[in-house]
């Protein structure tokens, strides 16, 4: 995944993070998260997670679940 | 006179004789027949008991399959759940506003791992670090679970963990 930065602010820091990034030599702009906000952020990405851990488990579900039918099956077909 | 009865005697005789071995090739008929729908019977039923065997076995393995998925459901939630914990003990500002350079550094390792956890759920290949990892939190503190399971699946190099 690529790799970012998150930069906190708070007043104390605040003019010497601005003038950081001024150094920097970029243009000056920040997309700002309040700490709520964060968490929020972060329990969005924990429930996507869990969503990709359910269907990896329904797919291992059916894996096993198919498999062990056509052994079913096979063994029906012989014993007949 | 005698000869007459003698010849109507023959007579019924031949008739008889002619009945006696048609019902005679008639039940022998009848009978290939009924040997014939027995086999086919006992085919169908040997069928159906395979059929009957299949469809339970079928039947305990969707049970078995489904019991592994709401176990593996339970352990998703409490793995989810347990950021939702975490967070409630923090309060995120106020840790911010004493720290900020603490935090912004606990963020960012946070995020880089929680990437992670997404790179290794979508089959990537673990780094050496994780290989040799000791333990589920060195591994990542943002997945652990999945130390165990790379655990079990031989993954991970026989002298780490505990």
């Amino acid at each position: 995944m690529r790799k970012l930065e998150w930069i906190v602010i708070n007043e104390a820091n605040v003019d010497a993070v601005i003038a950081r990034l001024a150094a920097s030599g970029k243009p000056f702009a920040i997309y700002g998260l309040s700490g709520d906000g964060y968490g929020d952020l972060g329990l969005n990405f924990s429930d996507i997670r869990a969503l990709v851990q359910q269907q990896q488990a329904i797919i291992a579900a059916y894996e096993g679940y198919y498999e062990q039918a056509e052994q079913a099956m096979d063994n029906a077909v012989v014993n007949e | 006179m005698g000869m007459k009865l003698a010849g109507v005697m023959f007579l019924v005789m031949c008739i008889m004789g002619g009945i006696g071995y048609w019902y005679y090739n008639d039940t022998q008929e009848r009978m290939a027949i009924l040997q014939e729908n027995n086999a086919k019977l006992e085919i169908a039923v040997e069928t159906n008991e395979a059929a009957l065997e299949s469809l339970q076995t079928s039947y305990a393995s969707a049970q078995a399959e489904n019991t592994r998925l709401n176990d593996a459901y339970a352990s998703i939630r409490r793995q989810n759940q347990a950021l939702a914990d975490k967070l409630q003990q923090i309060d995120l500002t106020a840790a911010a506003i004493a720290n900020a350079e603490g935090i912004e550094r606990a963020v960012n390792r946070g995020t880089e791992n929680a990437g992670r956890c997404f790179e290794l759920l979508s089959g990537a290949e673990l780094t050496d670090k994780e290989r040799n990892a000791e333990n589920d939190i060195a591994f990542n503190k943002e997945c652990p679970w999945l130390y165990d399971t790379y655990k079990s699946r031989g993954l991970l190099n026989e002298a780490t963990g505990n």
